[in-house]
């Protein structure tokens, strides 16, 4: 009940005694504004460790997946292998035979050879390929998309890229057929297949081929009067014929997807020749985006069992095919070269001549570098949060070691100052018991002028200390190599950091006020009021 | 039952070879509303007499009964309220706070009481007419002259209405004019409220009609002497 009264009393002394009330004031102020501003930039500190730590971890696991990844492509690459093509633009010449003997004749160098490049032939749904420049007529007017027979290693695809797909698995057994990948681009041929333009052109050749047939007989045009009946023709007028062969196609084209397709064929490399060892089983898994144009990808490993196998007889077709023709030119070479070290030194004085060239040993090399580059950076981030966890656990002893040091004096200097206070008041304190105070309430005037000094103080330093860190901030920020962390981020103090803070100031007041207060309460009115 | 009662009462201060007895097996018995004026030299153990019957000392040995209760035996918070309700201390120094107004000064027992702000204001004020400084209320301490200030210090030890008010050498920083005031005002006090008063002072000049002298030598009661009747007789 008399608390407030008590309180105002304690008021009254610290207003009285404002000099020594600012003082003791300004002590508890440095004392919580110190442990603030320490604890802050520990926080800072440990931002700092924990984003190093967490970029290292990063890092780590990415060279980790790399690492992994190289483990694989240096097993497997084929890093003895080229590919070269002219140059870039698209009006480069291509490849002369005298050109093949001078690249044969580079040191390093195993062999050259030339790569086919086929035409693809469509028959419904079946896909053949044929050679350049071995196509029929018809075939040329009506499929003329030049294409590569790509060699195709797994890792070249990974597997989110095959529409629907599965990797590719070496397969030991030849009777199995090549798996190989489609480029996306077929079936967005496929899906132009379904254009008005090309459904009106096709309905015209399907119609004329009909109407040749129906004039072949009676019994062949009723037979196909009940057939086009049955798809919905009302008659056998070219409009109507038509129409129903243009809806029947449309919707079998519509029904297509990257499922229903089909998924095994036999891919003739030469057809025409009708050699039984060029025909090849293939089995699509899947299709890509990164295969250009309508290109076939066949994985490697066959590519150069066909190379292996079949060189020596395709280059024999090869030049029986294009006999005649000494002006042959070849769009894409493969060089076979001794290793490693033979492929990068030759792809280089290739790419120096002007070719576009393209080798996994390079593509190893570039990510043996990549590698390097990202074990280096894991271990410099590795040694600065090594560097910055010595920092901060050095912090955090010196925090605690000053903060115990900074309270203890600024516990002794209230201690002395209450102390003063309470030696000043003596007679006062007399009265004030004579009068009726009891201990306890002389105990509670001068432990409420501990707390309010505390009080006061801790809010000042906690002032300070925003204010300091609002100052300093961005240069400690700068200071510690994290410009792109905001100080107000990284040098901190929590609302419960502030708290604690505050209560500590205002506890610690408290504490170190205890024995003056007891003093204060203990005093003996009879010896403070002597005349 | 004496309304105040010492039995056997010694203090003894210091140890050994400092020690000394303040007082000696002292007897005394008072009624309520009596005066008893006390008289001695310096350190004859007057003041150590009040302190025991304020309860701000207690007695080596012997009982000190005040309103039938052995104050002897209280603790803190029982003597607190005891001085609080019952003893109205005047000093001589005053002991007041400067820095405070003369109302604020009287209300200070009242804080104590636990009694409200209106209510401490109120009796503040009145007490302060009581005495004669009803145009001295919100004037600080420090402002007043010397007998306003023993004023102000008679009107805080009777704001509480005591049963005992104790005066210790109420007139010693004061001129001889003042101290007639003083003393004449405590006597009216006593008179009209009927309360015991026990005036401690070393002028052996200073009488009151109706009191019971108390001459106190080396910590012991050596005479007693009812004064006759007369306010004039209150000279010091």
């Amino acid at each position: 009940m008399i608390f407030h009264h008590l309180l105002r009393m304690s008021l009254e002394n610290l207003a009285a005694r404002f000099g020594r009330t600012l003082f003791l004031v300004l002590g508890v102020a440095v004392g919580t504004g110190t442990l603030a501003f320490l604890i802050a930039t520990y926080n800072g500190m440990d931002s700092l460790v924990q984003t190093n730590l967490d970029a290292y971890r990063s890092v780590f696991a990415e060279r980790t997946a790399l690492a992994d990844k190289q483990d694989e492509l240096i097993g497997s690459l084929p890093v003895n292998l080229i590919t070269i093509r002219p140059a870039s633009s698209p009006d480069a010449e291509n490849f002369s035979e005298d050109q093949l003997k001078e690249l044969r004749e580079l040191e390093g160098v195993e062999r050259v050879d030339p790569v086919a490049i086929l035409f693809p032939v469509i028959t419904g749904i079946k896909v053949n390929f044929a050679m350049a420049g071995v196509f029929s007529p018809d075939t040329q007017q009506e499929f003329k998309l030049p294409t590569t027979v790509y060699g195709v290693h797994p890792s070249f695809i990974p597997e989110e890229e095959l529409i629907p797909g599965e990797r590719f698995e070496h397969i030991e057994n030849e009777s199995k057929p090549v798996p190989v990948v489609l480029p996306a681009e077929f079936l967005g041929f496929i899906n132009n297949m379904n254009s008005p333009e090309m459904l009106d052109r096709f309905s015209e050749v399907v119609y004329a081929e009909i109407k040749k047939a129906m004039n072949r007989s009676e019994r062949v045009k009723r037979r196909m009067g009940k057939s086009l009946a049955r798809f919905g023709a009302s008659s056998l007028t070219a409009p109507v014929v038509k129409k129903v062969i243009r809806d029947m196609v449309g919707k079998f084209l519509s029904n297509i997807t990257e499922e229903n397709l089909p998924r095994n064929f036999t891919l003739r490399l030469f057809p025409g020749l009708d050699t039984e060892t060029m025909a090849v089983p293939i089995q699509v898994v899947g299709y890509s985006r990164k295969l250009p144009g309508m290109g076939l990808g066949v994985p490697l490993p066959y590519l150069e069992r066909w190379n292996r196998e079949f060189q020596e007889e395709t280059a024999g077709i090869l030049t029986k095919l294009l006999a005649g023709d000494p002006e042959v030119t070849y769009s894409e070479l493969h060089i076979q070269t001794g290793g490693f070290k033979e492929t990068v030194a030759i792809a280089e004085i290739l790419r120096e001549r002007g070719f576009k060239v393209e080798s996994a040993a390079e593509e190893a090399e570039r990510l043996e570098a990549e590698l390097q580059s990202l074990s280096g950076e894991a271990e410099r981030l590795k040694a600065e949060a090594g560097r910055m966890r010595d920092l901060s656990d050095t912090l955090s002893r010196g925090t605690l070691v000053f903060s115990v040091l900074l309270f203890l004096l600024a516990g002794t200097v209230i201690g002395n100052g209450l102390s003063l206070s309470v030696l000043e008041q003596q007679r006062r304190i007399g009265i004030l018991r004579a009068v009726g105070a009891r201990r306890v309430d002389i105990l509670t005037i001068f432990l409420f002028e501990a707390a309010l000094i505390g009080a006061l103080g801790a809010l000042v330093g906690l002032g300070l200390a925003h204010a300091a860190l609002w100052l300093f901030g961005s240069q400690l920020s700068a200071g510690l190599a994290a410009g792109d962390m905001p100080a107000a981020d990284l040098f901190h103090i929590s609302f419960a950091t502030n708290a604690a803070i505050f209560a500590l100031g205002v506890g610690f007041s408290f504490v170190a006020g205890i024995v003056p207060a007891m003093k204060a309460a203990w005093i003996r009115p009879i010896e403070v009021l002597k005349h | 039952m004496s309304h105040i009662e010492l039995d056997g009462i010694g203090r003894l201060f210091g140890r050994g070879a400092t020690e000394v007895w303040a007082l000696r097996d002292v007897h005394l018995a008072a009624e309520q509303g009596d005066f008893l004026l006390v008289k001695g030299a310096s350190g004859a153990g007057k003041t150590t007499l009040l302190n025991l019957l304020s309860g701000l000392d207690a007695p080596t040995h012997g009982t000190i009964e005040v309103a039938g209760k052995d104050i002897t035996g209280l603790n803190d918070k029982e003597l607190s309220r005891f001085r609080n309700k019952h003893i109205g201390y005047v000093f001589q120094a005053f002991y007041l706070e400067t820095r405070r107004s003369a109302r604020e000064n009287v209300a200070v027992p009242l804080v104590f009481a636990g009694v409200p702000a209106a209510e401490r204001a109120e009796r503040a004020t009145r007490l302060l007419e009581r005495v004669g400084l009803a145009d001295k209320v919100d004037v600080p301490a420090s402002n007043l002259s010397a007998g306003q200030r023993q004023r102000v210090a008679l009107a805080r030890a009777l704001v509480n209405g005591p049963e005992l008010l104790l005066a210790d050498e109420p007139t010693a920083n004061l001129d001889s004019k003042t101290s007639r005031e003083i003393l004449a005002l405590i006597r009216e006090v006593h008179e009209q409220e009927q309360v015991t008063v026990v005036l401690v002072t070393h002028d052996k000049e200073v009488v009151f009609d109706g009191a019971r002298q108390i001459w106190v030598d080396d910590g012991r009661i050596t005479e007693h002497e009812r004064v006759g009747s007369g306010v004039e007789g209150a000279q010091p």
